[in-house]
């Protein structure tokens, strides 16, 4: 019995110090900070920006955006280096 | 008090720099900035130093709130970039940077375009040095082409104040707008200086090509004080708002594509450009304050970035994105002060970006240009991704690079560790800043609403980074060339260049070689008669000249009497 809530411990603490990285913990922050953001504010800046979770996501979305458009643009744009030294 | 213009100070002090050295040469180039700040300090507003030239009143220290603050961080700037250059053993950059800044000093205090032209020239011309300075071909050839744009610039400049003097009889440096051509022209030299959309490209071509330290110093002044006299002479102007939000916008893309950190650097300058003229467009006080504040401390953290990103070139001899990564471990104190940089521009809640940014966001909205909003908005998180990110990340924490190098110099780290200071001091205390800004300003950024949306702005942006990285969509940092509107004249404007070189020297050969072809016959029939066996330089015998006299006389007579 001992030997197995022993292995339990062990088992689950090997658990929670892959689950407590610091990656998981940001994305806990982040979570936190949405709820609180749902639950307890208000932003009147403009009219649109007291519309839920705006900033979360035109910061994620924006990002996926512009990120992808330089990947189209740099089809355009892409040279040698060396292509002005001649 | 000195009633002497305090730019003066740096451009005469700098003449020294050359005979000193070590120790000696940095406590000279220190004391200068801070003796010129001491100097401003114990000034009062108003016009106080003028000068009498051709026939025009030139006003050298028109001193108020919004001149005082520029000088305050130009100078404050100088005197950070005299401490990371302490380590360089030549004096050339040392004196070019000393006079660059003491004559954008002086630019500050123009109260008249004349002077403001003076000035504006010995900044292109001291500025160059700097690129110079790193003696590679590149950089030589960059500096040409930096050269020959500033230059332009202050043509530009000069045909404005012309045509306005000219119109309304002064050169008094005001408010200028755009319903006049000399105007438009003064316009359009300060678009060149602020690195205007399509005129921007001198600004990534020429300060990626600068030595360590000189990248540093050029991103300090001039496109600061292009801020400066747009602020000025164009405060309110509707257009700008809509060239700000392009300057915003469009270095997002340059910026995640590009390798060399130091041309990322220089897009996001162009980027954080793009605010201040947004705020100079929008043009109330509260937005005026904003660009004044945004100037201050991106001057600031722009330095602080480029001065670690320096750093790492001194020790590793590049700033490629893909051949850096992992000196966290080499150089912990460089990369902590990269990191200061990096939430600084990206505006984290207590740092100084924010304190600034938010002043101009604030401004716009409340002026209802929502759709400029949202693009600063989109910019601000640009920011995150390819400087509060890609910079720290490629630089320090990406896998681990070749590189065993040691940690910056300290006269390196002393500076970077002072800019730092002032990026987490204005960020904690932003009353200090905004009590010297040129209007009063009743401003809180800390509200509840305020820190919670800008870290949720920032923090899902970073979410996608991480998820585009994994998933392997974020662009990979390429040795590459991205183009630019610099390739219209370095590509097809130099063919065109070369083609009209050819067909004129074709045509002057042509007209050259006829031209000397009659000019030799001429020689020929010149010799002909006058030489030593012509018609007219013959000796004639006394009796033929008689007989000649005669029958002049004759006909003479003959005349005479019909």
């Amino acid at each position: 019995m001992n030997d197995k809530s022993g292995k339990l411990i062990s088992g689950l603490r090997g658990q929670i110090s892959n689950f407590i990285n610091f990656q998981n913990i940001f994305y806990f922050f982040c979570l936190l900070l949405l709820v609180v953001d749902f639950i307890f504010i208000t932003h009147h800046e403009t009219s649109f920006d007291s519309i839920p979770f705006f900033y979360a996501a035109f910061g994620f979305f924006g990002s996926i955006i512009f990120v992808i458009l330089a990947v189209k643009i740099r089809k355009l744009i892409l040279r040698a280096e060396d292509f002005f030294d001649d | 008090m000195i009633e002497f213009p305090p730019g003066l100070i740096l451009v005469f002090g700098a003449i020294l720099v050359p005979i000193l050295k070590g120790y000696f040469r940095l406590v000279w180039t220190l004391i200068l900035p801070l003796f010129a700040f001491l100097v401003i300090l114990s000034l009062p507003n108003g016009n106080l130093f003028t000068l009498n030239v051709f026939g025009q009143e030139l006003q050298l220290m028109r001193v108020d709130q919004l001149s005082r603050l520029f000088s305050y961080v130009f100078l404050l700037a100088s005197f950070i970039g005299g401490v990371y250059s302490f380590h360089l053993r030549e004096s050339i950059q040392a004196s070019a940077s000393l006079i660059y800044g003491g004559a954008t000093v002086g630019a500050v205090f123009c109260g008249d375009l004349i002077s403001l032209f003076v000035f504006w020239e010995i900044t292109a011309i001291a500025s160059v040095f700097l690129i110079l300075a790193r003696k590679t071909d590149r950089a030589r050839a960059a500096a040409i082409r930096y050269l020959i744009i500033q230059i332009g610039s202050g043509m530009f400049l000069f045909a404005g104040l012309i045509i306005r003097w000219h119109q309304t009889g002064s050169v008094d440096f005001g408010h200028i707008g755009l319903d006049t051509p000399g105007g438009l022209l003064i316009f359009l030299a300060f678009g060149i200086k602020c690195a205007f959309p399509l005129l921007h490209s001198w600004l990534v071509d020429a300060y990626p090509e600068a030595t360590v330290t000189g990248t540093v110093i050029l991103s300090i002044f001039t496109t600061k004080l292009a801020i400066y006299v747009l602020a000025r002479g164009f405060a309110g102007t509707e257009e700008l708002i809509w060239i700000g939000a392009i300057m915003a916008a469009f270095p997002i893309f340059y910026a995640i594509l590009e390798n060399d950190l130091r041309r990322v650097l220089s897009y996001s300058l162009i980027n954080q450009l793009g605010f201040m003229v947004v705020a100079i467009g929008v043009g109330t006080e509260m937005a005026l304050n904003g660009a004044a504040a945004h100037a201050f401390t991106h001057i600031i953290y722009k330095a602080l970035l480029l001065m670690s990103v320096g750093a790492l070139m001194y020790r590793t001899g590049t700033a490629l994105g893909n051949q850096l990564g992992g000196l966290f471990k080499s150089m912990p104190l460089t990369a902590g002060f990269c990191v200061i940089g990096a939430a600084s521009i990206s505006a984290f809640p207590f740092f100084s970006g924010f304190i600034s940014k938010a002043i101009i966001l604030s401004a716009v909205a409340h002026e209802g240009y929502f759709v400029v909003w949202l693009v600063l908005l989109f910019a601000s998180a640009g920011v995150l991704h390819y400087v509060g990110i890609k910079i720290p990340y490629f630089a320090f924490f990406a896998s681990q690079s070749e590189f065993k190098v040691s940690e910056a110099p300290i006269n390196m780290l002393i500076a970077m560790a002072l800019a730092a200071a002032f990026c987490i001091f204005i960020g904690l205390f932003p009353s200090v800043l905004y009590n010297l800004l040129p209007y009063p300003i009743n401003y809180i950024p800390y509200t509840t609403s305020h820190i919670l949306s800008q870290f949720l702005l920032l923090l899902f942006s970073a979410i996608a980074f991480i998820i585009l990285l994994r998933k392997g969509i974020y662009p990979k940092q390429l040795n590459s060339t991205h183009l630019d509107v610099d390739w219209l004249y370095r590509k097809p404007g130099r063919d065109l260049i070369k083609y009209i070189y050819i067909m004129t020297s074709s045509f002057y050969n042509h007209l050259g070689s006829n031209l000397i072809d009659r000019f030799e016959r001429f020689i020929y029939q010149l010799y002909r008669h006058h030489g030593p066996h012509g018609v007219l330089a013959k000796t004639w015998p006394t009796g033929s000249m008689v007989l000649w006299v005669a029958v002049l006389l004759v006909a003479y007579l003959f005349f005479y009497f019909i």
